[in-house]
């Protein structure tokens, strides 16, 4: 496989994880405000949903560094992803991301059953995932314009 | 300032552009019904996805008084902005490498399978990766066409079985079937997406332990960085090396050589390197190649030629190539995993077929044999053989 192939590859399996990191954030964005100003939220069903999804590429992110830890089975497209929020936070140290995405996790969850939270660390990693593989895509699509 | 609203007229009108285009294809061939289907379904993706964004920035007028284009100070609605043309872009990536990139190349096949000059050579081509996947036992649906470059293009995720690949070769060697071997690799690649989950399990676990066992003393940063560089790229390649080997034997390593001469076999690609260097690759291909019980072949004239070659290449040494990403623990657990995790060894039922193809050709006699084997066998023959009467015979029989 040519590298360009390759890099088209990986650039999907980024726009995956990078549309829902970016679905995620904008449905908690759109749910904090309708929360927060008292507006009403005509599709406030779907940003669960979206928000969910969120939470569960983060947990996958979480399982990844896990099984990093304990040196088991990591598959690549986990790893990518790994790697990016690694470059993101300055950070090679498993321990440190996985503690940062656990708090995430935390944070979504409290948020999605109606408690007030920070939501910091989430919009945070959320951001990350979105711009980050944002930027891992451009090169390839810049190509064609 | 960004309009949202003129950037979703333009991608809804570049989503009906390709629906059209996929809908005329349609009508003219059934060849390739599932690679458009694939195309269609990521268009239909796209439109829902459009539609969702349309409903945010609905959502974000009814409560913030929006107006397209406008400037926006508040900091919620700021970053809904954002998210809705992150989106957009999203959508823009998703059309390019899952339609644009795509169409072209089934407008080739399109072409070649009407194209006179092309025709009888992209039908032999066709019918040569026909036998291959079916050799390598492979079920994935592929086309094969002829253009600017080798790869192997999946038409859907490989998380989502089956996929469809599409196959190429230069229109500069459709007459030259020697090189056909060279797309064992790419077939390798199918294999490889087909069993992702075996190969990891089996292999990864054991080059991340590799890793483990270099000292302390090496930079965490670029230990992780050389992991993931293996994990992410270079076990895929290695595997699909030797599902190659394996598949085609000696007759895709002598194609492949030829690739690597043309290529400083030393050198890496950094900073983001996809493939193993060429060197690695050779070396590996030929230990398995010897491990192969190919009863008459001697791989020692293309080792001592290759080794020949290295002798004379002259390149700089880079630390973190030399002592972090090509440490021997890992290239050893990498290249030792890799080949017992391949298996199956077509190759070895091949062989015989081919030695005697072989032999019949430099008698001038034809063999009542497959494509495939013809193929193995001219690939194995001097480049001064004349191939030319050869191949108009098997593209009357073929084709």
């Amino acid at each position: 496989m040519t590298r360009s192939w390759h890099l088209m590859r990986s650039s999907t399996t980024f726009l995956q994880a990078s549309s829902i990191a970016n679905n995620a954030l904008t449905a908690l964005n759109f749910l904090e405000t309708s929360r927060l100003r008292g507006l009403k939220d005509p599709d406030r069903r779907r940003f669960l949903e979206r928000l969910s999804m969120g939470r569960t590429l983060l947990e996958e992110v979480r399982t990844t560094l896990e099984v990093q830890e304990k040196g088991g089975t990591v598959h690549s497209e986990s790893l990518m992803l790994v790697r990016v929020i690694s470059k993101g936070y300055l950070t090679v140290r498993i321990e440190d991301l996985r503690e940062r995405t656990s708090e995430a996790i935390k944070e979504i969850e409290e948020f999605s059953r109606g408690k007030e939270t920070d939501l910091s660390t989430a919009k945070e990693m959320l951001n990350l995932i979105a711009t980050a593989a944002s930027s891992e895509i451009m090169p390839v699509t810049l190509k064609a314009k | 300032m960004v309009s949202p609203e003129s950037k979703i007229e333009d991608i809804r009108s570049r989503i009906a552009f390709l629906s059209d285009i996929v809908v005329k294809y349609k009508a003219v061939t059934s060849g390739i019904d599932l690679f458009l289907r694939f195309i269609e379904e990521e268009l239909d993706a796209s439109k829902k996805d459009l539609q969702e964004v349309e409903a945010n920035l609905q959502i974000l007028k009814t409560w913030f008084a929006y107006q397209d284009g406008a400037a926006l100070t508040d900091r919620q609605p700021k970053y809904m902005l954002t998210g809705i043309l992150r989106s957009l872009s999203n959508i823009e990536s998703a059309l390019y490498l899952r339609a644009d990139s795509i169409l072209p190349l089934i407008q080739a096949w399109l072409f070649q399978e009407l194209d006179l000059p092309l025709r009888a050579y992209h039908q032999l081509l066709t019918q040569y990766v026909n036998q291959l996947t079916r050799h390598a036992g492979l079920e994935d649906p592929h086309i094969a066409i002829f253009a600017e470059e080798y790869f192997n293009q999946n038409c859907a995720h490989p998380e989502q079985p089956p996929s469809a690949h599409i196959l190429s070769m230069t229109s500069s060697e459709a007459k030259m079937l020697r090189r056909w071997p060279i797309l064992g690799h790419e077939i390798g690649h199918s294999i490889y997406d087909w069993k992702k989950d075996y190969f990891e399990k089996n292999i990864s676990p054991k080059i991340t332990a590799a890793f483990r066992s270099i000292p302390a003393s090496v930079d965490k940063k670029e230990l992780l960085e050389a992991e993931n560089i293996w994990l992410e790229n270079w076990l895929q390649e290695l595997v699909a090396d030797c599902v190659a080997v394996k598949t085609l034997g000696p007759s895709y390593v002598s194609q492949f050589i030829i690739d690597a001469l043309e290529a400083n076999p030393l050198r890496v690609e950094l900073p983001r390197p996809i493939h193993p260097p060429m060197d690695l690759r050779v070396t590996f291909q030929l230990e398995v190649l010897e491990d192969l019980p190919l009863p008459g072949f001697d791989s020692s004239a293309i080792k001592s030629s290759w080794e020949t070659y290295l002798r004379s290449i002259v390149y700089g040494a880079n630390p973190f190539v030399e002592n972090v990403l090509l440490d021997h623990r890992v290239v050893m657990a990498a290249k030792t995993h890799t080949a017992s995790a391949v298996q199956s060894a077509p190759a070895v039922g091949l062989w015989p077929r081919v030695q005697m193809v072989k032999a019949g050709l430099e008698r001038d006699r034809m063999e009542p044999e497959d494509l495939l084997t013809y193929v193995s066998a001219l690939s194995l023959l001097p480049r001064s053989f004349p191939q030319e009467r050869i191949v108009q015979r098997l593209i009357a029989v073929e084709t």
